[in-house]
């Protein structure tokens, strides 16, 4: 497999009130393509920061972000916000559309920013992923008149609309009950199943299940790793059981 | 102290938009303060000047034969007279500055050897000179007027002409002159004794060649009343009355004309400025109600919060209002000393106009009266903006919150791909138009007063305009009574062979009685060639006249009324059958034809005619044709017919008026554009602290900052262009009547104002390319906005 992010000696430091606070310390990953990698943690063990910094929404204190021949960690702003508005792609925990466009334009928008394609082209992509998200129907809805659920399968659709080459989603189920998180976590199995490299952060143990790879963060560094066969819906239980143990054996 | 310590708290939150009403409460109370004392400042000093110069209350032109010992005894023993003197004079015809000929003043200028009573001004003209004014021969002073008209400073040469008489002397300084405004034509010229003889003698020897029986030898006539408080009218008719010297007069002045006439022109730019200061203070409220409204709905959770913890809705409103105001207490602080600068600055530009040393005048009651009323119209509108605190529930608000607050409405305006940042710009403001209300209502009411600012520049510029204000036309013909037929029809056919004739007229001018005061008459050769009428219809028989706004005004007369017109001994009633528009003597003006004037002898003046020639210009026909050709035909119609000439001076805003007129205009601008200024930022910064996390998802989308800062800026220009379309719109309808009403100050009825696009285009495009600007820059802020801000650890 081609590896398509490659993090070598990251660290990240928060200086507050003159106090050191290294959230990430010397942290060493590799992302391959078509992986479905999720980060877990508990709290303040800097799994958000992490990917924060891989998918270059904020910056490292040191070290290198290889995507491709290009150093992330040394991009300027201009070359980070084109790597977000084409290669890359994030959904948020709070979703964060803009609550003045309906849900159609929270997709089409940034599909506009794409000067290699045609207004057709985005309006017809943004149907079409809003469609297998499942919120057609409530497309020219403002965020404000639809669920959560139906706010984060939109917000995953807009993270897609310009086929980015990576996925990211931080904590994409943290504000969603039950049911809607199984909605949102079977969108991601099956794009990943369709090829959609995604790295996602969570702390909870039925996100985590969906990924092929989890790795185990705890006071900025990785401290474990564990490899999965792709995700099938009737070996749930047995994923869970086998997650858990690993995480037991991790102390967590 | 509770409340202190929110309205602090609250002030420290939005110290952008603190700082914001405190800079247009500066410049409101600036304005209104500096622009309201400039009438007070005039009058003051030209009641200082009245006194200083002991101005008579009234002076009379007479011709000396008219003057006999027996009147002079009558007039002494009247009770009600308290003194009269007599002073050698002889009417200009023109000033000119000896280094620039075109540099010319031509209004009624009178020539006085110097009799030791007029105070001498310091060369700066800061105040008066501590030296008595001793004129020596080769020696002329004036009053500033005239000085800066015809662009001369002590030391430079002048010329003076009394029909083509011409003496030159040297300006040596500046003296007080009560009558020196540019609004009437009374000035006093004064020079030596010695001149003075040999230039009347000179002018003798002229009229006598030109074979004109004038009658140049005229006193100025000064008489002060005993009873001070007797109106102009009533100590006229005791003068008039067994002496007639009143009618006999070639016109007359009072100390109260001086006033009225010396400040007029001030009070019409004055009245403009006041106009555009109390604009701005009803803009500044707008902002502050818009403020207030947009607020309360983003601070809705935290009111709840705090009438959830025992403050009153009373005590909630009391906070917004001390904190508003003392914002404005502050601004009104700052303001009124920074006004005291500013009237400095208008009162040195307008000393030209007045011609008398001005200095600044506070009226106790103006001052407190208007921040007294500043004051509680703020209070009024902050009361009414607070009422929403009372409707707010505190268990509603806490519990639902409104973190949507910036997007309310739901109409949604197409977004393209193409204009991505205008379309979105569009949306947001149509997600949450009443935010932007209050922007487009200042918009519209900073492009109606550019609209004004233009449309005034124009009109005083306008041929149409002018020519529709005052009988003028940009070639006079002097002494045409003498000429031949022939000759008038070889001038005319000389006139022709240059450009088309658009109209031609004769007219002469003096003064007539009407109910024991002077009015001002003009003869046309006909009656149905008298100009600007506005109402009625022209005075086509030899009993109709048609009057200004300024004798309708002062005689309470209309159309069908008749009045009696007297003229030395004679009297005739005459039906008025219209109305006319002029500027002269405020619009104290009768018009009528040659014929009619028979009926009172004025028909003798018609030698006086000066013939009018308005000419068209091949390149504009609403244009005056230019003033160097007209120059060059006056030239050779002088040379071949030996008549005198004159070129009408059309280039108004080149003048000492338009440069004080164009000052006021550049003061408008400058203050529509430092609003526009401080809206837009405070607009931005509260947009940008309503829609922070909105930003940020926009960069986590990939837009980059400086498409964002454009979709800001297209948002407020799109915001401006509403209200400046509809601002255009308003303007289109009240230009007229607004202009109507200032220049009725001056006499004219009714004006008539060209339609030019680019007096509605302009103001738009400055307004909008302004707003467009500022918020690019004030949303420079975007660019700190980072995406990690849509984390949560």
């Amino acid at each position: 497999m081609t590896t398509i992010i490659k993090a070598s000696k990251l660290c990240k430091t928060y200086a507050n009130d003159g106090v050191q606070n290294h959230v990430l310390s010397n942290v060493d990953l590799e992302i391959n393509e078509g992986e479905f990698v999720c980060i877990m943690g508990s709290s303040g063990s800097g799994k958000s920061t992490l990917l924060y910094c891989l998918s270059g929404m904020t910056k490292s204190t040191s070290g290198d972000i290889m995507y491709g021949a290009k150093n992330i960690a040394k991009m300027s702003e201009k070359d980070l916000t084109n790597l977000r508005a084409g290669d890359f792609g994030f959904v948020f925990q709070q979703m964060n559309l803009v609550p003045n466009l309906t849900l159609l334009e929270n997709v089409t928008v940034p599909g506009y920013l794409n000067k290699n394609k045609s207004k057709k082209e985005v309006d017809s992509r943004a149907n079409e992923l809003l469609k297998r998200v499942g919120v057609e129907g409530v497309k020219t809805h403002v965020p404000s008149k639809t669920s959560g659920g139906q706010q984060q399968r939109c917000s995953i659709a807009r993270s897609l609309i310009n086929e980015p080459k990576v996925l990211f989603a931080d904590e994409p189920t943290g504000a969603l009950n039950k049911s809607a998180s199984v909605e949102v976590l079977d969108i991601f199995t099956n794009f990943n199943k369709e090829g959609q490299t995604i790295l996602l952060v969570t702390h909870d143990l039925r996100t985590a299940i969906r990924a092929s790879r989890i790795l185990y963060i705890e006071d900025g560094s990785i401290k474990g790793e564990l490899k999965m066969s792709p995700y099938k819906a009737d070996e749930t239980k047995a994923r869970e059981t086998q997650v858990n143990a690993w995480l037991e054996s991790l102390n967590w | 102290m509770d409340i202190f310590t929110m309205v602090r708290a609250n002030i420290k939150a939005h110290l952008g938009q603190f700082i914001g009403i405190v800079l247009m409460m500066i410049i409101a109370v600036t304005s209104i303060l500096s622009f309201g004392s400039v009438v007070f400042s005039v009058t003051s000093s030209i009641d200082k000047a009245n006194e200083i110069t002991s101005t008579p209350d009234t002076t009379l032109i007479v011709a000396k034969e008219n003057v006999t010992d027996d009147i002079m005894d009558t007039l002494k023993a009247k009770d009600e007279i308290e003194s009269i003197n007599l002073i050698d004079v002889l009417g200009l015809h023109e000033v000119y500055n000896s280094n620039d000929e075109e540099k010319a003043y031509h209004s009624q200028v009178f020539i006085f050897p110097d009799n030791g009573r007029y105070p001498l001004i310091k060369d700066d003209l800061t105040d008066f000179s501590d030296e008595k004014l001793n004129v020596k021969k080769g020696e002329v002073y004036f009053a500033t007027g005239i000085a800066s008209q015809i662009g001369v400073k002590p030391g430079d040469k002048v010329t003076l002409v009394c029909e083509s008489t011409e003496l030159e002397l040297t300006f040596a300084g500046f003296i007080e002159d009560v009558w020196g405004s540019v609004s009437m034509g009374w000035k006093h010229v004064i020079v030596s004794q010695e001149d003075f003889d040999s230039f009347v003698t000179e002018v003798h020897n002229k009229y006598d060649e030109f074979g004109i029986s004038y009658e140049y030898d005229y006193w100025l006539m000064e008489i002060n009343a005993k009873d001070k408080s007797l109106s102009d009218s009533e100590f006229n008719k005791i003068i008039n009355n067994d002496t007639g010297i009143y009618d006999a007069s070639f016109g007359s002045c009072t100390k109260r004309d001086s006033t009225t006439y010396g400040g007029m022109l001030i009070e019409v730019v004055a009245g403009i400025l006041v106009g555009v200061a109390v604009i701005l203070f009803v803009v500044l409220l707008v902002v502050i109600s818009n403020n207030i409204s947009t607020t309360v709905k983003t601070d809705y959770k935290t009111l709840g919060i705090l009438k959830s913890q025992g403050f009153s809705s009373g005590k909630l409103r009391a906070i917004y209002l001390l904190q508003f105001l003392s914002a404005e207490m502050l601004g009104m602080i700052i303001g009124f000393g920074v006004s005291f600068a500013l009237l400095n600055v208008l009162l040195n530009n307008f000393t030209s106009f007045v011609g008398v040393i001005l200095k600044p005048y506070y009226s106790p009651l103006f001052v407190s009266g208007s921040l007294g009323f500043i004051i509680l119209l703020s209070v009024v509108v902050i009361y009414i903006c607070t009422g929403k605190i009372a409707r707010i529930s505190p268990h509603k608000a806490i519990s639902e919150g409104r973190d949507d607050i910036s997007f309310s409405s739901r109409i949604q305006a197409p977004i393209f791909k193409k204009t991505l940042s205008a379309t979105v710009a569009f949306r947001n403001i149509t997600s949450s138009i009443s935010q932007y209300i209050g922007i487009m209502i200042t918009s519209l009411i900073m492009v109606l007063l550019l609209v004004f600012v233009f449309v005034g520049g124009q009109c005083l510029s306008s041929k149409n305009t002018i020519c529709s204000a005052e009988p003028i036309g940009e070639l006079g013909i002097g002494n045409y009574y003498n000429l031949t037929d022939e000759e008038k029809q070889a001038i005319h056919d000389l006139v022709a062979s240059y450009t088309n004739i658009q109209d031609e007229f004769s007219i002469t001018s003096t003064y007539v009685s009407l109910n024991d005061n002077k009015v001002r008459c003009s003869m046309f050769d006909s009656g149905s060639n008298v100009q600007c009428i506005v109402s009625g219809r022209t005075p086509d028989y030899d009993n109709e006249v048609v009057v200004g706004v300024g004798v309708i005004n002062s005689y309470g007369v209309k159309i069908g009324d008749k009045i009696t017109l007297c003229y030395n001994d004679k009297s005739y009633e005459y039906l008025i059958v219209g109305t006319c528009n002029t500027t002269s003597d405020v619009g104290n003006v009768i018009y009528m034809g040659e014929e009619a004037a028979t009926h009172i002898g004025l028909d003798e003046r018609t030698i006086y005619f000066t013939h009018y020639f308005r000419l068209e210009n091949p390149d504009n026909k609403n244009d005056w044709y230019p003033q160097e050709k007209t120059q060059a035909i006056a030239d050779e119609i002088t040379e071949k017919y030996g008549v005198m000439t004159g070129v009408s001076d059309t280039n108004i805003m080149g003048s000492e008026i338009g440069s004080a007129i164009s000052f006021a205009g550049y003061v408008v601008y400058v203050l529509a554009v430092a609003f526009v200024v401080i809206i837009v930022t405070m607009a931005c910064t509260k947009c940008f602290n309503n829609e922070r996390k909105q930003l940020g998802i926009y960069k986590a989308m990939g837009f980059t900052s400086t498409k964002l800062r454009t979709q800001f800026a297209f948002r407020f220009m799109i915001v401006f262009a509403i209200g400046a379309v509809v601002g255009l719109f308003v303007g289109a309808f009240t230009v007229t009547p607004f202009f109507n009403l200032m220049f009725s100050i001056t006499g004219i009825a009714r004006i008539t104002i060209d339609f030019v696009p680019t007096n509605y285009i302009m103001p738009l495009i400055i307004i909008c390319i302004s707003a467009f600007i500022f918020a690019f820059v004030a949303s420079r802020k975007v660019r700190k906005i980072d995406v990690n801000e849509l984390i949560i650890e």
